[in-house]
């Protein structure tokens, strides 16, 4: 895809210098292209002619389009004492970390109170909505962060203040994000209010509301064009959780299926058309949600890691095409990572393979909120 | 072999569309050698039934007048080549003026050990690993060579061996490394500087 290049002034100049001497621009910006993330964002400080080449929009198209871009793991954690918050992305085939700039949001957030949504093959992730923790009020900021600058930038905040609120992208890479629910104005109220954002147009339109009081997240995900909702189950456990499944085509919800409520008993991750939950009690065993019999199932191969990854786990996953399957990234508590790889065997059955990326000393201390998957 | 239908790369494009032209050949090329590769694991499944060829060589002449043979197999790794081949134009040997000797000879090296069977993979990429253990000025000139003769593996290879000259260093030691000039303005340098802010563990 063609960079365009600066005006060049009518007057005599020197020839524009190359981008690496002894080598022609065009294949001096592929051997850029190979450059992983985050050297990409990095190498912006060599000189002005890379600046520009590696900040171009077409830069990360090319990129996406020759499949140089790989899945990294993108971790949002706070520190267990302090409630600082630390963005950093992993490399799964070199364990390595990177810390992110640090995320622009007022000096007293409550961490949890955040939604995140990401378009992965865009190398985009939203933290949306939050909660100052002395006020105790809901927010309505946005912002993003792209992979190919390595920047946070701000958003159009939302129509109405969320706390602890669901947030998915659904239509994929064209796709907006929805926002759902969330606690009102003073923590014990909840809103059913619902939006829309269109990343292209940076605007948020209203939605069909959930209806009733609305509901604080517990959890929710993303599958097959639709939203679903839960509040989740609550000590002591006597009812029945509420859950709600949004369909984004036709800007409809409905009830969620009573098996899917009930089963739905940790972390969701997605793989394809398929939802996993890591149960958040016992033996953190992993299920698969059975849609047409609205049941979840024991997915069957290794048990998970328990002594290594501890709660509180945030998970996302990422799918393998090829493989039929897909890698669940289950990061807990000090930012120890379970990684577990699902195949779907011959007799219809998942199963998955658990292994751990070990953290560095330094993370001890933080507590992870969320975690995404993009492509950088 | 299936063929993608492929413009050739006229002399006379302006520079980005040149440039557009690389990017979206590259593209094809890479699909085009996943395709034949797929072909090829098919096909040498079967070819123990075959009765043997007799080996096609072509003749490639460097800048410097030296010549080198190439078996036709390992030579269809290059676009260029292949369509020669096709066209019947490769039974003289075929001028390379862009390409000197002591490069050429390394570049018919990596398309004979890449058209090998039975390589397994591991071995093969510690080879690559090896090949591109050069000199940087060398490094460029493969990169030159495998645009020249469009050979998408080689190109992958070198440009991914200059990305990891890049990673990792410092923005002075790569401009020391690849003698750039940064050409920044003040104010440029300090906005990059900003934004760039980071670390990593």
């Amino acid at each position: 895809m063609p960079i365009p290049r600066p005006h060049q002034p009518a007057a005599s100049s020197p020839p524009p210098k190359l981008l690496i001497p002894g080598l022609p621009d065009d294949i001096a910006e592929l051997c850029l292209l190979h450059l992983p993330y985050p050297y990409q964002a990095l190498a912006r400080s060599v000189s002005s002619s890379w600046n520009r080449v590696l900040q171009d929009p077409t830069f990360l198209l090319s990129k996406t389009s020759l499949s140089l871009s790989l899945p990294y793991l993108f971790v949002f954690a706070f520190h267990k004492s302090t409630s600082r918050i630390q963005w950093q992305a992993l490399d799964p085939r070199s364990g390595r970390w990177f810390v992110l700039p640090t995320m622009p949001c007022p000096k007293s957030a409550c961490p949890p109170a955040f939604a995140c949504a990401s378009i992965p093959r865009q190398g985009k992730l939203f933290v949306l909505g939050g909660m100052c923790s002395d006020t105790k009020s809901p927010m309505r900021t946005a912002v993003v962060y792209q992979a190919s600058t390595n920047q946070w930038s701000d958003l159009s905040p939302m129509r109405t203040p969320r706390a602890f609120f669901a947030a998915g992208v659904v239509g994929g890479a064209g796709g907006r994000i929805v926002v759902a629910g969330g606690s009102g104005p003073d923590l014990s109220s909840s809103t059913g209010a619902v939006e829309c954002y269109d990343p292209r147009e940076d605007a948020w339109r209203e939605a069909a509301g959930m209806g009733g009081n609305g509901m604080v997240r517990y959890d929710s995900a993303v599958v097959g064009g639709r939203m679903y909702v839960t509040e989740g189950w609550m000590w002591p456990f006597m009812f029945t959780p509420r859950g709600a499944a949004y369909d984004a085509e036709g800007d409809t919800w409905r009830e969620m299926g009573a098996g899917m409520r009930e089963g739905w008993t940790g972390m969701s991750v997605v793989v394809g058309e398929r939802m996993f939950v890591i149960s958040e009690h016992g033996d953190h065993q992993l299920k698969v949600y059975d849609p047409d019999e609205d049941t979840w199932r024991y997915v069957g191969g290794d048990r998970f890691p328990c002594e290594e990854v501890h709660k509180p786990f945030a998970a996302s996953a990422v799918e393998e095409e090829e493989e039929e399957g897909g890698v669940i990234y289950v990061v807990g508590s000090g930012l120890q990572v379970g990684v577990g790889r699902v195949r779907l065997g011959k007799d219809g059955k998942f199963w998955v393979e658990w292994q751990v990326v070990a953290a560095p000393k330094a993370f001890q201390h933080l507590s992870p909120c969320d975690c995404q998957v993009l492509y950088a | 072999m299936r063929y993608l239908a492929l413009p050739l790369l006229s002399q006379n494009l302006t520079e980005s569309t040149a440039r557009a032209q690389t990017l979206s050949l590259y593209l094809q090329l890479s699909l085009q050698v996943s395709l034949s590769q797929r072909n090829e694991s098919t096909m040498s499944s079967s070819s123990s039934s075959l009765p043997s060829c007799p080996k096609k060589v072509v003749t490639l002449k460097s800048s410097e007048g030296e010549t080198f043979e190439i078996e036709e197999i390992a030579a269809l790794q290059s676009k260029t080549l292949e369509n020669m081949i096709d066209e019947n134009c490769a039974d003289t040997p075929i001028p390379l003026p862009n390409i000197k000797g002591k490069i050429l000879a390394k570049v018919v090296e990596y398309c004979n050990k890449h058209a090998e069977v039975g390589v397994d993979a591991e071995s093969l990429r510690a080879w690559d690993a090896e090949f591109v253990n050069v000199e940087n000025t060398t490094v460029f000139d493969y990169i030159l060579a495998a645009n020249f003769l469009e050979i998408p593996t080689l190109l992958d290879l070198t440009c991914q061996s200059v990305a990891d000259m890049i990673k990792g260093k410092t923005p002075a030691e790569i401009e020391k490394t690849f003698n750039i000039k940064s050409a920044f303005t003040p104010e440029e340098e300090e906005q990059v500087r900003r934004e760039n802010q980071w670390a990593f563990e």
